[in-house]
């Protein structure tokens, strides 16, 4: 197997930031990046993407959505079947948005707020999406709140170019070293793909 | 008979192309890739062979010469060739084989000079051009035998099937306001302007037939149509098309095509293309305006409408929901990816990591069209770079 190259699926163009950056991080080039179909279309295809990480290395990153689900249980009911060693299948604790908190310095520096505002493990948060958004609507800077917060009675749950703003901000500033040493979650998943990458067939 | 096969270099975005076609072939690729390029191929081929005012020198010029139909990517060899295999189904061995050279003499006129003219029924080559005529006068070289009658009677049945190339990419305002645009209609009519005295100039058994056909798929995609119908206007003498819409008032239900939407216009194009020849029938981005619900039964309903004709159906498309379609076989995608050496051409099946996906159960519109998106891939290289 070709542990130079995988496909890539993830919900949103966040996740895909973020998966980027550690492919990037352990050498490995996304060639198809699943990206767009939804968090259901995941987990329903879920075990076809182990099939196929018999042929083709395949990298998935999810949410553990909720401290309720444990990153196991959620691999488990969603494979229904032995993972492949060729399926590398991440899940966030408990989101995505704490590996991104995880560069405290960065982050704090991007919103605009004193660094201590950041748990110094943000693994830790409940919902840390509503703590992002929080952080931006009490003490972020004026000129995010339009992009990152949803407006007053919206159906939507984070504002119109949420993804856009935090995925650039993980491309250009994010840095997988300092992040790494705060979250133990995203620790464990950089450790994943290399122990995968060094791995002889 | 169907193009099995197509061998171009230097054409325009394509530097270098040698791919099999299937009977049902979707092309794929980001904006700008070249599909539209790639589709132009066959219509560059029949303007070339048709006898209403065709020919080499006018095929070029009305593409805006030699340099603009050449790969910006060419290098040493600047000639552009194209090859082509007809065989009856995909897969089989050509019954022939065309092949034809072009570059633009490098001083003097700079006129469209063929470098070369091959043909070839099965084994046997019936034309191979230069022959010792065109090395003694070189004029003959600025026209091809396909597209001369006198010259190409060994070989008729191509310059037959290449003329009758259609290619669609009816736009419904066209169509709509034809009347008060009162546009120019272009040779071929590509953009479906004369689609209504097309539809009036078929012999009346004939038209019944197909609108019945369309009516049928009409009903299972726009809800509440129920019928269709082609008429005259009595004092104009225009045609019409009609569809009766169910509705509480019974007799005022019929509304004609000004009133149609965009979606349901292209449909009823885009079927009755389907079933309106044999031969090979080129269909841009089939899948606009239309519902996505409806798209996705596209991919079904052309072959459905096929099988009468068999027809070989080129198709471009960017729609997920046409392909998200588990009928569909790998080997009827061409992906078209750009690069700085011209766009490169493969089926998708023929791709590692797709076929890997497709082996377990992902239909084309998951495994290949990810890949012509605009992707963060490249962008992380000129950000962090």
């Amino acid at each position: 197997m070709d542990r130079n190259r995988c496909i890539l699926a993830v919900e949103d163009p966040l996740s895909e930031a973020m998966a980027h950056k550690l492919l990037r991080h352990c050498c490995i080039v996304p060639v198809t990046v699943f990206m767009g179909f939804g968090f259901g279309h995941l987990k329903k295809r879920a075990r076809e993407f182990n099939k196929t990480a018999k042929n083709f290395p395949v990298f998935l990153l999810t949410d553990q959505d909720s401290p309720a689900h444990c990153p196991p249980g959620i691999i488990d009911k969603w494979l229904r079947c032995p993972r492949n060693e060729g399926f590398i299948f991440r899940v966030a604790v408990i989101e995505i948005e704490s590996w991104v908190m995880a560069d405290r310095k960065a982050f704090a520096s991007f919103i605009g707020v004193n660094q201590s505002k950041i748990p110094e493990n943000p693994d830790i948060l409940e919902k840390p999406k509503e703590f992002v958004l929080n952080l931006v609507r009490k003490h972020g800077k004026r000129n995010l709140r339009d992009p990152l917060l949803p407006t007053r009675g919206s159906t939507a749950h984070i504002g119109p170019e949420y993804n856009a703003v935090m995925g650039e901000f993980v491309y250009q500033q994010w840095d997988i070293q300092r992040a790494s040493g705060a979250s133990p979650s995203l620790k464990r998943a950089i450790f994943a793909i290399q122990r995968f990458k060094s791995l002889r067939v | 008979m169907i193009i099995s096969r197509i061998q171009l270099k230097n054409w325009r975005n394509f530097r270098s192309v040698d791919v099999p076609l299937q009977r049902r072939q979707f092309l794929i690729g980001p904006n700008a890739s070249g599909k539209s390029n790639f589709l132009d191929v066959f219509r560059f081929l029949r303007d070339i062979a048709s006898t209403e005012g065709g020919g080499l020198q006018k095929s070029v010029k009305d593409r805006g010469g030699v340099s603009k139909i050449r790969s910006l990517a060419a290098r040493q060899k600047p000639e552009i060739s194209i090859e082509i295999h007809l065989a009856d189904a995909p897969g089989e061995p050509p019954g022939w084989r065309y092949g034809i050279g072009i570059e633009q003499e490098t001083r003097g006129y700079r006129r469209t000079l063929l470098t070369y003219e091959q043909v070839w029924r099965g084994n046997e080559q019936l034309l191979n051009r230069p022959d010792d005529k065109d090395e003694k006068d070189s004029v003959r070289l600025t026209q091809t035998f396909l597209e001369q009658i006198n010259a190409n009677h060994n070989f008729r049945e191509i310059a037959d099937f290449f003329q009758s190339v259609t290619y669609l990419h009816l736009v419904p305002q066209l169509l709509r306001f034809a009347d008060s645009i009162q546009g120019r209609i272009l040779e071929n009519d590509p953009f479906g302007q004369g689609f209504l005295e097309r539809i009036a100039k078929t012999p009346e058994k004939t038209r019944r037939t197909r609108l019945k056909r369309i009516e049928e798929a009409l009903k299972t995609v726009v809800p509440l149509s129920k019928q269709l119908e082609f008429v005259r206007d009595e004092s104009t003498g225009r045609a019409h098309l009609q569809t009766l819409y169910t509705h509480w008032r019974p007799k005022a239900g019929w509304q004609r095509e000004d009133q149609f939407s965009d979606g349901t216009l292209r449909l009823i194009g885009v079927l009755w293309a389907l079933l309106e020849g044999k031969d090979l029938l080129l269909l841009e981005e089939p899948e606009l305006s239309l519902n996505s619900g409806i798209t996705s039964q596209l991919a079904p309903l052309i072959n459905k409408m096929q099988r009468t004709q068999g027809r070989q159906v080129l198709i471009s498309t960017h729609s997920d929901a046409l392909l998200d379609e588990s009928g569909i076989d790998g080997r009827e995608v061409l992906m078209l990816t750009p690069n700085k050496e011209g766009t490169h051409v493969e089926t998708v099946s023929d791709i590692e990591d797709i076929k890997a996906l497709l082996d377990t159960g992902f239909t084309v519109g998951e495994a290949a069209l990810p890949r012509t998106k605009p992707s963060d891939i490249n962008r992380l290289s000129t950000v962090v770079g």
